[in-house]
């Protein structure tokens, strides 16, 4: 039952992407409204999915990669619609639709291995990372609007798109809203993660990677409070925070020990 | 035979950078006055000077000549110049100086502030005794057609002038504006224009600066802000989110290395700074700054260009509407030309009768003012019943060939009026215009 109701809700984004692209192309309320109304309808699809799988096996599958990425993928949905229904951005879910579907594409192509540690610790672990990367999944997708829009702003050349563009200090509000959430459960992520792989003492590239993603994220962070950083030069450094991300769960998902690395 | 010429450059033929060497001020306007009135065969002189053009109209007895003369006056041996320059006689100069007030030819279609600076020109002209009747009739006429645009177009409602533009960009940076501060230096009437629009759109805060203390507190009052004193403009763009530059100064009010350190100080909130002047009060490299966003004139021109192609439909109605203003103008300029003999015919027998009746009172010994009047009325009606069917020949003639015919000099020869005046052709109707029928 589990997996009708993802494929539909994967449906539901993908046309809700395509609503949003359309709506880039042809500013028309009707596609903005389609594009939002897919998308709460692949959420609750997604939502039923979701309680499904937990009354089925309880909390496992989301401690698992798959499940972690499927529970990921919602999360991200829901932050984009909290933010949508407060102050509407369709052009962010231009960007925002087709990362979901990235997500969930390969939370069904990821091996469904059990973890091997079970516990509070763990389910804390992967429960910080999960709302971590979604947070950190829209702040890249908020931030490279931002870099679309002041690269328009700052060339004095507003395209068709200018319009249909929110203003760029909502956008750079938003991101780093999002990026200070991220960043706090990231640390809390990697502290988790500190605190097992101590118990295994194992040290692979996708922690090496996440220290340096934390590392990254502390500079945006600092910069801004210390010396006023923002704008361009703090949304570069957002994107490459979070492609190093997208590289610790590469990692992840390519290490032949999942257990092993917790 | 005397002939409206227009010379001049404007935003479509010249960049800012050429047309802010080039710009008058109000001296310098004075001044091309009159050195264009020196100019032989030059009857009637007013200039138009905006950010955006400088363009001297001329009434003269040798078109091209004059055009080639206010050429020469305007480029200075400046071969940049020289090239930027555009020159229009009669019809052509005519359709040109319609569409200029009917803010057609405008960075911006469609703004408001071009009316007021044409009327500014001639007004100046005048005072200055270089405009006559001619220019006065031209302007006069365009006014009307520029009144016709506006409210028989949208192509006013919506983005259409530098204020709006400049309200939209600040909103595209800061979004919900109320809270926010701005900053005004100078008294340029665009800058003022865009001040009140920002302070509209929500700005709680809008500092007046000026050189003149005492002008900056008269501008403030009218825009709703505070005044401030010059000396305070470093500490001023450091706190201000919006600036708003459009004075008169010659060189950059605001340099790079004021703004760099107001930058740093603000620690790289965002900052849009509006140039609207000419020559320009910011220097340009400040955009190159963090979170900092310079827009000059030419560059709001690309954004109005979107606005334009959106109100396409809007400005042809309006190119069209002034055309027939142009086509009317010219058609009532001819026809009054023939219908100055039959005016004249009017006159001289409203006046017989005037005198007949006169003398008739004052042989008829004491009347009521009933009967006085009820003399009076006869005569004129008289007069009116015997010229009724040569009047409507006269006009039918007028109306068909566009000028005096054989009838209108009939006319002037039997009546004695004077056939000179009465055939010749002029640039300007003789009574005020009358709204077409579109």
């Amino acid at each position: 039952m589990v997996v009708p109701f993802v494929h539909l809700s994967l449906l539901a984004y993908l046309a809700a992407g395509g609503c949003y692209l359309a709506w880039l192309l042809k500013p028309h309320d009707f596609s903005q409204r389609w594009g939002r109304r897919l998308l709460v309808s692949g959420a609750l699809v997604h939502l039923a999915a979701l309680v499904t799988e937990y009354t089925q096996s309880g909390a496992d599958p989301f401690w698992r990669p798959g499940g972690s990425l499927s529970l990921m993928a919602f999360l991200i949905v829901t932050g984009f619609l909290a933010l949508d229904f407060k102050r509407p951005i369709p052009v962010v879910g231009a960007f925002i639709s087709p990362l979901v579907v990235a997500v969930l594409v390969p939370a069904h192509l990821v091996p469904d291995r059990a973890s091997a540690v079970y516990g509070a610790g763990l389910v804390l672990h992967v429960g910080t990372a999960i709302l971590g990367t979604a947070a950190f999944a829209l702040s890249f997708g908020l931030s490279l609007l931002f870099l679309l829009v002041e690269r328009q702003v700052k060339a004095r050349r507003l395209g068709r798109l200018a319009a249909r563009l929110p203003s760029l200090e909502l956008v750079e509000r938003l991101a780093w809203r999002l990026t200070l959430a991220g960043f706090v459960f990231l640390s809390s992520t990697i502290a988790l993660g500190k605190f097992f792989a101590q118990r295994t003492g194992a040290l692979d590239l996708k922690t090496a990677l996440a220290y340096v993603a934390w590392f990254t994220y502390a500079v945006v962070i600092n910069a801004r409070l210390m010396a006023g950083w923002r704008g361009r030069r703090a949304a570069f450094l957002v994107l490459a925070g979070f492609l190093l991300i997208v590289g610790v769960y590469l990692g992840l998902y390519r290490s032949s020990a999942y257990g092993a690395i917790i | 035979m005397t002939s409206l010429v227009v010379v001049g450059l404007s935003h479509r033929t010249a960049p800012i950078a050429l047309r802010e060497q080039v710009a008058a001020g109000e001296s310098g306007a004075a001044e091309l006055v009159g050195a264009a009135r020196q100019i032989s065969g030059v009857r009637e002189v007013a200039i138009v000077a905006t950010c955006n053009r400088l363009e001297i109209y001329v009434v003269a007895d040798e078109p091209a000549a004059a055009a080639n003369d206010l050429r020469a006056l305007l480029a200075r041996d400046r071969e940049d110049v020289t090239r930027a320059l555009y020159a229009h006689t009669g019809e052509a100069a005519l359709r040109h100086f319609f569409r200029v007030a009917s803010a057609l030819d405008s960075m911006v279609v469609g703004e408001p502030q071009i009316t007021g600076q044409v009327k500014d020109g001639f007004r100046r002209a005048r005072e200055a005794g270089a405009s006559g009747s001619q220019l006065e009739r031209v302007l006069a006429r365009a006014l009307f057609a520029a009144k016709r645009v506006r409210g028989e177009t949208a192509l006013s409602e919506g983005l259409v002038s530098i204020a709006s533009v400049a309200v939209d960009l600040t909103r595209k940076i800061f979004g919900d504006l109320e809270g926010r501060t701005g900053l005004l230096v100078g008294a340029g009437e665009m800058g003022s224009a865009a001040a009140r629009a920002l302070k509209a759109a929500g700005v709680q805060r809008l500092w007046v600066v000026n050189r003149s203390y005492e002008r900056a507190q008269a501008l403030a009052a009218k825009v709703g802000g505070e005044p401030a004193q010059e000396s305070a403009l470093p500490a001023l763009i450091e706190v201000a989110d919006v600036a708003l530059c459009a004075t008169a100064a010659p060189g950059f009010v605001l340099g790079y290395d004021l703004v760099a350190a107001a930058a740093k100080a603000r620690r790289y909130r965002p900052l849009f700074l509006l140039d609207l002047a000419l020559p320009r009060d910011i220097d340009p490299r400040v955009n190159l700054l963090e979170n900092t966003y310079l827009y000059n004139i030419d560059d709001l021109d690309q954004v109005a260009a979107a606005g334009r192609n959106l109100r396409a439909d809007e400005a042809r109605k309006a190119e069209a509407l002034a055309a027939s203003e142009v086509a009317a103008f010219l058609r009532d300029a001819q026809v009054r030309a023939g219908a100055k003999v039959l005016a004249e015919l009017r006159a001289r027998a409203a006046e017989i009768a005037k005198h007949e009746a006169e003398r008739t009172l004052r042989h008829a010994g004491p009347l009521t003012e009933e009967q006085t009047a009820s003399i009076q009325a006869m005569a004129q009606a008289i007069v009116a019943k015997l010229l009724h069917a040569p009047a409507q020949a006269l006009r039918a003639e007028a109306e068909a060939l566009g000028e005096a015919g054989p009838l209108a000099e009939m006319a002037a020869r039997l009546f004695a009026l004077a056939p000179d005046d009465a055939q010749k052709p002029t640039l300007v109707p003789t009574s005020p215009p009358k709204k077409e029928v579109a």
